[in-house]
């Protein structure tokens, strides 16, 4: 185990590598993650300024953060982030609902983006309860009020969780939240990435690498000791990720946390290996520079690390399932939504083979080496 | 006997690396490999060592054939390469200790041997600094200081004093003297061929990957000269001093040029003090006496017709 202390020892010897592994996680999980419980950014346009507007908005309050922009600028928000799902209510929703008329809400957010069904169901919960009461008054406008009345005095209560899954481990917003997380966790473990390619070939360029290796020891062994101890420092790094997720979110349970861990750590072995490829193809410290630039972002903006895959179009969507990122985060959404065990392995027996493919990448340079 | 070489053969492509190559090395010997740069110095460590696959031929270390070399052979011996290949960023103390526990080390024998390599290179102060911070020399004697933690019975040293200054390299040196005197079989292999002359019990010259000579210095030496030259100043010029030194037993011929006398003697035949006894005793001063011997340099040069640095 000398070679595998040595560089488990080496990776932790600069504080920075300390902060960029373990410390940035945590506060990208203890920064998103918080953010995420504070509630959807929503931009909210009441045209019909009536009683049933008014409470329509006081309904979605809650799970909302109101931001003020122009109904026009609603297309540019939703793709710049600024609001996640826009609300409107529009002139005459109070009469037609008292009508009869099935009145609907007009609202816009991203495709594939679910994040917003707690807004979206509180909205439509509270309208479906307004159809309900105005079948009863046959047009009374203030018998039409004093009803909904009671119903915002939580006489009446509304079901606003009959979008969750009842075997979701989150609600649906919370398992957006989580799910984005882990896309932007991915990115701090593929730093792994550069730390891995750095240590390896500085020691191809000061010899300690051939040094070694000319010691009385297999290359299997030598392999076997890297990998481990560059796989430690990363799973590390997801365990502390995904205990602190599960603080956040207790509601996660106990076994999905454990199943987030699992994922993270089976990319965790994604990463190394994709490290000692990277270093073994790219063979010099400038060319790893440039790989690495060309190669880890795009990858991760292609996997979902910074957005939804599914707001991609279809073909990048389907260039994005080469990509272990990809497989990480879909991972993740299903145990989110309370899938079991069995239900993951796919995935991550793709981010093994990812791993498997990439090993053979990293190793047969150096087996020749060896030889 | 610890190293055996019998008709070794490496080639890289068309290129002949080593040419059916014969050497022995005996226990307790210091034996330098000499010749240029390409002359299949590294080859041959490297295939002691087990790093490099001879095309033909059988080595032996130890007695035993070296076709798969097992760790239980590599364990006795040591190998300090020719780029100083220490972790810039592990202290020198761990830097030995982890080539130390990669040549099986552990507990109270790996703590005894970093201490034994650090002290024996002068390093011991520093042993908790990093390299990053040590001269050129310092890192020089790192390098060697990784490979003796485990205290090897043979220490392979591959140019250990390139680009050192002349202090360094005379701790190196007499680092080398103190590891034999302590049983350590060494091969050592420079272009330098001053290291060589002092250090070395043997030499062996190779050039264009054969071994062109073999054997002690003065057994070298003789292949090219049988004689010295002797060159004495006086202070004052006589025809009775040159007549006197000419008759001395061995001096094949003598010169006079002004106060200066150039001898020509048998090698290792006359004796120095003889021929500064003649001058004197005819009240002639000696201001000064210097013996020009060939040195490996020259039996290079006759050997192969080009200096060692050519």
């Amino acid at each position: 185990m000398t070679i595998f202390a040595t560089y488990v020892k080496r990776v932790f010897a600069g504080p920075w590598i300390i902060l960029l592994t373990i410390v940035v996680p945590v506060l990208i999980v203890l920064l998103v993650g918080v953010d995420g419980g504070a509630g959807i950014r929503v931009a909210l346009f009441d045209y019909d300024k009536s009683e049933l507007s008014r409470m329509v908005t006081d309904a979605v309050t809650p799970v909302s953060v109101f931001v003020d922009i122009e109904e026009d600028e609603i297309d540019e928000a939703l793709l710049d982030g600024r609001v996640e799902y826009a609300l409107i209510l529009p002139q005459g929703l109070e009469d037609a609902v008292l009508r009869g008329e099935r009145a609907g809400l007009r609202s816009h957010s991203l495709q594939g983006v679910e994040m917003t069904g707690s807004v979206r169901s509180a909205a439509n919960a509270l309208l479906s309860t307004a159809h309900n009461v105005a079948r009863h008054v046959e047009g009374d406008r203030d018998a039409f009020r004093r009803a909904m009345g009671l119903v915002g005095d939580g006489r009446f209560a509304l079901q606003t969780e009959t979008f969750r899954s009842e075997r979701a481990a989150l609600p649906t917003d919370q398992a957006s939240g989580v799910s984005r997380l882990v896309g932007l966790l991915t990115l701090t473990m593929l730093a792994m990435v550069v730390i891995t390619c750095f240590i390896f070939l500085k020691d191809v360029e000061t010899g300690t690498f051939h040094r070694t290796l000319a010691g009385p020891m297999s290359v299997r062994r030598y392999m076997v000791e890297t990998n481990g101890a560059f796989f430690l420092v990363t799973v590390l790094q997801g365990i502390a990720a995904a205990i602190v997720i599960g603080i956040i979110f207790p509601q996660l349970g106990l076994m999905a946390t454990l199943m987030l861990v699992l994922v993270l750590a089976v990319f965790s072995l994604v990463a190394v290996s994709l490290g000692l490829a990277v270093a073994n193809i790219a063979k010099t410290v400038r060319r790893t520079q440039v790989t690495v630039n060309f190669l880890l972002i795009p990858m991760a903006m292609l996997g979902g690390a910074f957005w939804p895959v599914e707001i991609m179009p279809r073909f990048l969507q389907r260039l994005a399932d080469f990509t272990p990122i990809r497989w990480v985060t879909s991972a993740t959404q299903a145990l989110l939504s309370g899938a079991e065990l069995t239900e993951i392995v796919p995935h991550i027996g793709i981010l093994l083979l990812f791993a498997v493919v990439f090993q053979l990448l990293g190793s047969w340079n150096r087996v020749d080496i060896a030889r | 006997m610890v190293v055996r070489m019998q008709r070794v053969t490496k080639r890289y492509g068309d290129v002949v690396a080593l040419d059916n190559v014969d050497l022995t090395i005996e226990r307790g010997e210091i034996v330098g490999l000499l010749g240029p740069n390409g002359a299949g110095k590294t080859t041959t460590i490297s295939g002691v060592y087990g790093l490099t696959r001879f095309d033909a031929g059988e080595v032996t270390l130890f007695g035993h054939p070296a076709k798969r070399i097992d760790p239980g052979i590599k364990r006795r011996m040591g190998l300090v390469p020719q780029d100083i290949a220490v972790f810039d960023d592990l202290t020198a103390g761990e830097n030995v200790s982890y080539f130390g526990r990669l040549y099986g080390l552990s507990g109270r024998a790996l703590t005894e041997g970093v201490s034994f390599a650090l002290e024996f290179t002068g390093l011991n102060e520093r042993r908790d600094q990093r390299p990053k911070s040590f001269s050129g020399g310092m890192k020089r004697r790192l390098n060697i200081a990784c490979a003796l933690a485990h205290r090897p019975e043979l220490v392979i040293l591959d140019e250990p004093t390139v680009g050192i200054d002349p202090q360094s390299r005379n701790h190196i040196l007499e680092s080398v003297r103190a590891l034999n005197r302590d049983g350590t079989t060494v091969i050592y292999t420079s272009h330098y061929m001053e290291e060589v002359e002092a250090v070395c019990s043997r030499v062996i010259v190779m050039d264009h990957g054969r071994v062109i000579a073999s054997g002690t210095q003065s057994d070298l030496k003789a292949l090219v000269s049988d004689e010295e030259t002797i060159d004495i100043e006086l202070e004052r010029m006589t025809p009775r001093v040159v007549e006197a030194v000419r008759s001395v037993a061995g001096v094949k011929e003598c010169l006079p040029e002004g106060t200066h006398l150039r001898i020509t003697v048998e090698r290792d035949g006359v004796r120095l003090g003889r021929v500064i006894e003649k001058a004197t005793g005819l009240g002639v001063e000696v201001l000064s006496a210097q013996i020009e011997r060939p040195t490996l340099e020259s039996v290079f040069l006759s050997l192969t017709g080009r200096t060692l640095r050519d």
